[in-house]
């Protein structure tokens, strides 16, 4: 943390429109922007998961430019792009924050949006449903003629997915936003969604006023209250209780928001398989639970698992869940407007773990289980 | 004749298969009767309907028409557990278990007898206890039934039938899969129920010799139905020879056997008395010769203490030969030069 | 009994022992240290608040979980095998367990679950039992009515396979339409669970296990005729539509229950009643059916024990564990001394 916010204020103030200046991105590691000659060059790594040491190259050319030497027409993207297909929320929350919307021409999963605008358009057809990872819809997805894709990886492409469709024509750009460890380097994933669309003057301020926020209010509460109570993470499935790893997204949140997560001592990258008798008898010192699966009240733990009735925590009643803004189709806004608003997760945060620094916030993606 | 002794009867039957949509007649208008203390025995070619009419019988298949009576009552009004009771039936299905003893086999037979879970009463033991008796498998009784050999099973199956204590015995083919010893020992066994138990007991099988011999009255299954009657009788109207003789085969009334028909035969001349000369001819019988005493070709047997010569004239060449197989292979080979 | 030898008797007492003894060792195992003195002491009301917790909520109940569904399984397992004439034969081949999973798949994988109850309401936790048992429920009437109208055995195993195989296929659609929680949700119930049992279903799942074996060991007279064949049995006096009936109704009575509370349990219903011919080297369900529910119980508890091995707060899950015991004797049956299908 420390080495980015050294990063940040020396580039301060400042656009990085230098000819020939490599800016590495502020937060993010997984996408780095290079200015060349009357182009940017966009470089994406491991955007899936065990990925090691792939990088991806885009050449991001305004519309008229000459493609520079030694590069294919496959790896251009003529900016600003006119029509846009999106496979995850994250990326309309994106494209909402630059008032880009009216490029999409297709999404996947429509009736997990959260943006009701969105769903309008869908609705009315304007928008189109291009189906899931591993049953898309091809041809539909040819003849809406993006300029791009924008695509997740889970794991490496093969036939049957996204990898048909750069043979097809279709320039799919895999971001790698959901696989970011911290909250500002997912955030940051903006930048390149400002380049592609010609508002990146709004995507670096929209990014300098969020981290300013953040890193301001991780500061407060550095300087604060020294005291970090115990925060449990997840809920128990049956006879298994899949445990976070300590630097995940979440836990990095907790972190910064003064908290101390119970399996901070876990140095896996993945998600570890527990023994709820294990899970439990630690959780019983947690003195604060979020994220409990998808229970919207306390009873819904207790249906789930009666074990759990037991725990402190469960009955100080100090349970938080991240579905304070749901769809009644099941769309959630935690995972789709809270990336472009990282500061805004991090005030719910500090109000959950350390109330008495954050005395008027109201929860915003946040909400109490009773 | 009195009806009470009447264990089985059928009147105008009708015998098949009902399927879905069509029932299949295999033989009607079958009016048969069987008494205490006999043993029937059912005869017939393959594929005629014996185990049909069997299974009818006993209720393991419907009646498609007419009557079947046991001990005078209708079949299809006797109750479930009453009729268990009355017949026994033992069948052609191979027994396919493990590590069950012998013994406690033969006690399923009084399944109809035995409480919820199947526990013998002093009664109950002494009924399995006699069926091994009779069937001669008392040594055997503790080893299991996947040790012991074919013929041995099929007398537990027989046991077990016994230990169920009914009138009436109803088989399909007891004797099958059997060495010709067992096979008569199963015959006799089932003979001796009949005598000194006063059972009757029905049975198929493909064994003419014991049927014809031991059985008091056949049923004999053609493709027209079936003649009744006791196995003289139905040899003497020649109902048996009808029933079986064929091109190859030919069954004497004389001797109550079958024998092959022989094709053209050479005459051969035979001299001699006894065993060894009868035996001489049957073995000539079988390779094509007959007895003619003016025939050029002559076969001399001498008994001596020191054994039996064969002498054989050809015109005139004379030989020798120390047994009936020498004889016959030499006959052989000379015959086709 | 007359004619049961000192040896089988002894062999029960031990099996007996033996199911105590792990039942005990159960308890002691978990995947949180806990020493012996500690847990006994909690039994009694006398431990630490933590540890009573642990052995009263997590480790008591998964124990007796365990063993009365190894009864169960293995006792239904058992009725299969002598119904069926096949030593293949399972729970699972009636299609009972996959019925119970369609119940939960209609719960857990679709947006608008078939099954909510209101959360205030007392049945709250039942959800997921109640679809798992109505969709059990619904299978073993379809496989009985079939048994009523088919006289031959043969053609009811084959409709409970191709049941079960229909079932996963909608189960399979189902997934593949929904969405990531849904499906952890569904997967992790398929593999088994022994933990996540509250007191009330304990009981329930007794009650009903009860009921299942009485009916099943009330059946022990024809089921030995059964042994003999089916021609046998009728001549002997079996009613062989009713017996099927009640046989089929008691199998799936356990095998269901079990599958609502505790998910499809793998293999236990086919390799255990092989264990206890094994053992007891007979096949009369006298002394088979007590046999092997015992065997069941030791089966299911020593697999909740092995489960905890790993360590640290890991674990394996149960079918997992139950698989890779099982397999080696379904394959010890198919290549045993005398082979399959020769001698049952």
């Amino acid at each position: 943390m420390a080495v980015t916010v050294l990063l940040w204020s020396c580039g301060h103030g400042g656009s990085p429109s230098n000819l020939t200046e490599t800016v590495t991105a502020y937060a993010a590691d997984r996408f780095t922007l290079e200015e060349m000659n009357g182009y940017t060059k966009l470089t994406v790594r491991d955007p899936w998961q065990n990925a090691h040491g792939t990088e991806l190259y885009w050449y991001l050319l305004p519309h008229g430019a000459a493609v520079p030497e030694g590069v294919e027409e496959e790896q251009v993207i003529r900016i600003p792009v006119r029509r846009i297909i999106c496979m995850s929320t994250t990326h309309l929350a994106m494209l909402r924050a630059l008032d880009a919307t009216d490029l999409l021409v297709g999404v996947s999963g429509p009736v997990l949006v959260y943006d009701s605008l969105i769903l309008d358009a869908v609705s009315r057809g304007k928008i189109m449903d291009v189906g899931y990872e591993g049953n898309l819809n091809n041809e539909l997805i040819v003849t809406l003629k993006p300029d791009v894709l924008i695509a997740y990886g889970v794991a490496e492409p093969a036939a049957g997915n996204t990898g048909r469709l750069p043979a097809l024509g279709v320039k799919v750009l895999y971001n790698a936003d959901y696989l970011e460890e911290h909250p500002l380097a997912r955030c940051e994933w903006i930048r390149v969604f400002g380049l592609l669309t010609g508002r990146e003057a709004r995507a670096d301020s929209l990014f300098r006023e969020v981290s300013e926020a953040y890193l301001g209010l991780a500061e407060k509460v550095r300087n604060g209250n020294p005291v970090r109570p115990d925060v449990l993470l997840g809920s128990p499935w049956e006879d298994v209780w899949y445990v976070s790893p300590a630097n995940s997204y979440t836990g990095r949140l907790i972190e910064d928001a003064g908290g101390l997560y119970l399996f901070s001592d876990l140095s896996e990258a993945h998600s570890v398989p527990f023994s709820v008798e294990a899970v439990f008898e630690r959780a019983t010192g947690a003195e604060i639970w979020l994220n409990p699966g998808t229970a919207e009240s306390l009873a819904d733990i207790g249906a789930a698992d009666h074990r759990m009735t037991r725990l402190p925590v469960y009955t100080s009643g100090r349970v938080w869940n991240n579905r304070n803004r749901m769809t009644p189709g099941g769309g959630n806004d935690y995972w789709e407007g809270a990336v472009v608003r990282p500061d805004l997760l991090l005030m719910d945060f500090v109000s959950i773990i350390h109330p008495e620094l954050l005395p008027e916030h109201r929860h915003y993606y946040y909400k109490r289980l009773q | 004749m009195r009806t009470e002794n009447i264990i089985a009867e059928t009147v105008d039957l009708s015998i098949g298969y009902r399927t879905r949509n069509r029932v299949k007649i295999v033989m009607d208008h079958l009016t048969l009767e069987a008494r205490k203390g006999e043993l029937v025995a059912l005869i017939g070619r393959n594929g005629t309907g014996k185990s049909t009419l069997l299974r009818t019988l006993v209720g393991l298949q419907p009646e498609l028409g007419g009557r079947v009576r046991l001990q005078g009552m209708p079949l299809h009004a006797i109750g479930s557990s009453q009729l268990p009771r009355i017949v026994s039936f033992t069948s052609t299905e191979p027994v396919a278990v493990r590590n069950i003893r012998v013994r406690d086999v033969v006690a399923l037979g009084r399944f109809p007898f035995t409480n919820w879970i199947g526990s013998l009463t002093p009664d109950d033991e002494e009924a399995v206890s006699e069926a091994l008796e009779a069937t001669g498998l008392l040594t055997l009784a503790e080893r299991s039934i996947d040790n012991i050999s074919d013929g041995e099973r099929q007398r537990t199956l027989i046991a077990r039938s016994l230990a169920q204590d009914t009138a009436l015995l109803v088989m399909d083919e007891p004797t099958a899969f059997l060495d010709l010893p067992s096979r008569y020992s199963i015959v006799s066994l089932l003979r001796q129920l009949t005598r000194e138990r006063g059972k009757c007991v029905i049975y198929s099988t493909h064994d003419l010799d014991t049927a014809i011999n031991e059985a008091d009255r056949i049923w004999l299954m053609t493709g027209e139905g079936i003649a009744e009657g006791a196995p003289e009788d139905l040899i003497l109207t020649g109902t048996v020879a009808r029933a079986f003789e064929s091109p190859q085969l030919s069954f004497s009334s004389n001797t109550g056997t079958f024998s092959f028909i022989r094709k053209q035969q050479t005459g051969i001349a035979l001299e001699g008395k006894g065993l060894a000369t009868r035996l001489t001819e049957r073995a000539l019988n079988r390779c094509g010769y007959t007895r003619d005493p003016q025939a050029s070709l002559k076969v001399t047997v001498n008994e001596s203490r020191e054994g039996t010569e064969w002498v054989v004239k050809r015109d005139t060449v004379t030989e020798h030969y120390r047994s009936i197989y020498d004889l016959v292979s030499c006959l052989a080979e000379a015959s086709v030069q | 009994m007359k004619g049961r030898s000192p040896r089988l008797t002894l062999t029960m007492a031990g099996l007996i022992l033996l199911v105590a003894l792990l039942f005990v060792a159960d308890l002691l195992i978990g995947s949180t240290r806990m020493d012996a003195a500690e847990v006994l002491r909690s039994l009694f009301g006398n431990g630490t608040p933590g540890g009573e917790i642990i052995v009263t909520q997590f480790r008591l109940p998964k124990a007796i979980t365990a063993l009365i569904a190894g009864a169960a399984m293995s006792v239904s397992g058992l009725l299969m095998q002598t119904l069926f004439r096949n030593p293949l034969a399972g729970p699972d081949v009636l299609g009972v367990s996959s019925g119970a999973g369609l119940g939960v798949a209609l719960t857990v994988l679709t947006l608008t679950p078939v099954f909510t109850l209101s959360a205030g309401s007392a049945m709250q936790g039942w959800g997921i039992i109640l679809a798992a048992w109505a969709g059990a429920g619904a299978v073993m009437i379809i496989i009985m009515a079939v048994s009523a109208r088919m006289r031959d055995i043969m053609t009811v195993l084959i409709i409970g396979l191709l049941l079960a195989s229909a079932i996963s296929a909608v189960v399979s659609l189902m997934q593949y339409f929904s969405n990531e929680a849904m499906l952890r949700t569904y997967v992790i119930w398929t593999m088994g669970n022994l933990g996540n049992i509250s007191y009330p279903q304990i009981r329930a799942l007794a009650l009903s296990t009860a009921a299942g074996l009485i009916i099943a060991f009330l059946m022990v007279k024809p089921l030995n005729a059964m042994l003999l064949g089916e021609t046998f049995s009728r001549t002997v006096g079996v009613r062989m539509k009713r017996t099927r009936a009640i046989l089929l109704a008691s199998a799936s009575i356990l095998a269901g229950s079990v599958t609502a509370f505790c998910g499809p349990l793998a293999f236990i219903g086919v390799a255990v009643p092989h264990i206890g011919r094994l053992i007891f080297g007979t096949t009369d369900h006298r002394t088979l059916m007590p046999g092997v529910a015992l065997c069941g119980s030791a089966v299911l508890l020593l697999s909740d024990i092995i489960s905890t091995m790993p360590g640290g707060g890991h674990i394996i899950p149960v079918n997992t564990v139950t698989s890779l015991t099982g397999i080696p004797v379904v394959l010890w049956i198919i290549l045993g001394r005398n082979g399959i299908g020769r001698r049952f």
